[in-house]
């Protein structure tokens, strides 16, 4: 079987796992990428959240069959050195509790900013409606986009 | 000024030789996953002298504070590091905080649950600061042969104002960690506190938003299978049959069997038996090989 090829975090990778992997899993176990997240495995709680070709998209249930030759980014390449605007204003609100759930919230945020510069309340919770966090930092996940809106 | 008995933690000041940074081996990389701007914090230590379960001070005055408690978002791997630095009089920005690993002889009650991680652990925390303190400002009592009280300390420099001399931890640490531990120690009082009460970032900021390992789910070492359990649909319900064969022919699948979840002979609860008291388990090269084989 001929592995798949992805571009993930810019750079190209042949995948060995079996193609209905899902992408989650490829990045976690055989890439070594953790920074995305394990949660409900159904596409319902937005942990495993990653960009495809720059959307949004819940990587649990996400076939790796049907990337081929795509654009995938995760946590780890949203920025060289951590520095994206998302990411500089979760640090600045002190968003994180746990954390679990924030790399996929981080890049569902990025998603939204990076098709809708000054996004409203609404379009904030329309966007970030399927990422749950299971220690409530719902308020500062909002600050944080709103901060991060400005740059 | 309060005062605090080291009895009740006196097992835990464990005496420790210069060799207590011997099994630590750490590269710029990971202060730098630790803190926000590296560049503004003292230089990593060459040797690190242990004072006792909660904290270390490098030969640079750069503190190690190790969170006894399991952290599940109620940010104590923040909060309870922050009261011993408070006792040891340090500046925040120069500790870096470890997780500590479960040692039920070093640590009371390493639990998350019910609130009470810091009211029970507020006086060991308190004390483990501040015994570490008070063996600092030994070390320079004895070398100006001065009083303990002509001696104050402010973010981790010992001053003798009288005679102008200050010293850092840093210099003082590894003849401190040496010394014997007094059998009680002052604390300071409320007013003086300046960590404490105060907001401070979580310790973990900057690895949360940039990926890095930090769960468990995320450790790995090699040659790590995966196992996973599979429950019956409700509880109490007895397993009828298993085809373990046709399990153990999936791709990349290396074991599965069934397990009890009670030991023989053991008297159970009414909870007992109606919970999930078998199980099957399957044992695999990767996660998705295993998720697939649960579904057989």
């Amino acid at each position: 079987m001929a592995g798949i090829s992805l571009i993930i975090n810019g750079k190209s990778q042949v995948i060995s796992a079996d193609p209905s992997t899902p992408l989650l899993w490829v990045l976690r176990d055989e890439l070594g990428l953790v920074g995305t997240k394990f949660g409900c495995g159904i596409a319902s709680c937005g942990a495993c959240t990653v960009h495809v070709e720059g959307v949004a998209t819940r990587s649990c249930i996400l076939p790796v069959a049907s990337l081929a030759g795509k654009n995938i980014t995760t946590i780890e390449g949203l920025s060289e050195n951590g520095d994206h605007p998302v990411q500089v204003a979760w640090l600045e609100n002190d968003v994180p509790q746990c954390g679990y759930c924030q790399s996929g919230q981080i890049m569902s945020a990025a998603a939204l900013l990076a098709q809708n510069v000054s996004p409203s309340d609404e379009d904030i919770d329309n966007a970030m409606m399927g990422n749950i966090c299971r220690c409530g930092t719902y308020v500062r996940i909002k600050s944080a986009i709103k901060q991060a809106a400005k740059k | 000024m309060p005062i605090i008995n080291t009895r009740i933690g006196r097992r835990s000041f464990i005496k420790n030789s210069a060799l207590a940074g011997g099994g630590m081996v750490i590269g710029f990389s990971w202060l730098a996953s630790c803190k926000l701007s590296p560049e503004e914090v003292l230089a990593l230590p060459k040797e690190w002298f242990d004072f006792n379960g909660y904290l270390k001070i490098g030969d640079t005055g750069l503190v190690t504070i190790l969170s006894p408690n399991p952290e599940i978002g109620q940010n104590v791997k923040t909060s309870m590091p922050m009261i011993v630095a408070e006792e040891l009089d340090v500046d925040w920005k120069n500790v870096v905080v470890e997780q500590a690993p479960l040692n039920t002889k070093l640590y009371s009650w390493q639990i998350a649950g019910g609130s009470r991680s810091i009211s029970s652990s507020w006086d060991a925390l308190r004390m483990a600061g501040a015994t570490a303190r008070h063996l600092l400002k030994q070390v320079v009592a004895n070398d100006l042969k001065v009083p303990m009280e002509e001696l104050t300390t402010e973010n981790g420099v010992i001053y003798h104002k009288k005679s102008n001399k200050s010293f850092t931890y840093g210099q003082v640490a590894s003849a401190a960690s040496s010394l014997e531990v007094p059998k009680e120690v002052k604390l300071k009082e409320v007013t003086e506190y300046k960590i404490i009460g105060t907001d401070r970032k979580n310790v973990d900021g900057k690895k949360i938003v940039t990926g890095q390992p930090l769960f468990g789910i995320d450790y790995k070492e090699a040659g790590t299978l995966t196992a996973m359990l599979i429950h019956p649909p409700a509880f109490g319900t007895k397993l009828k049959s298993v085809d373990l064969d046709a399990v153990k022919k999936m791709p990349g699948i290396k074991d599965a069997f069934v397990i009890e979840s009670y030991t023989d002979g053991m008297e159970r609860q009414w909870s007992d038996v109606a919970a999930f008291t078998e199980l099957v388990v399957i044992v695999g090269d990767s996660t998705w090989q295993v998720m697939s084989a649960k579904k057989v």
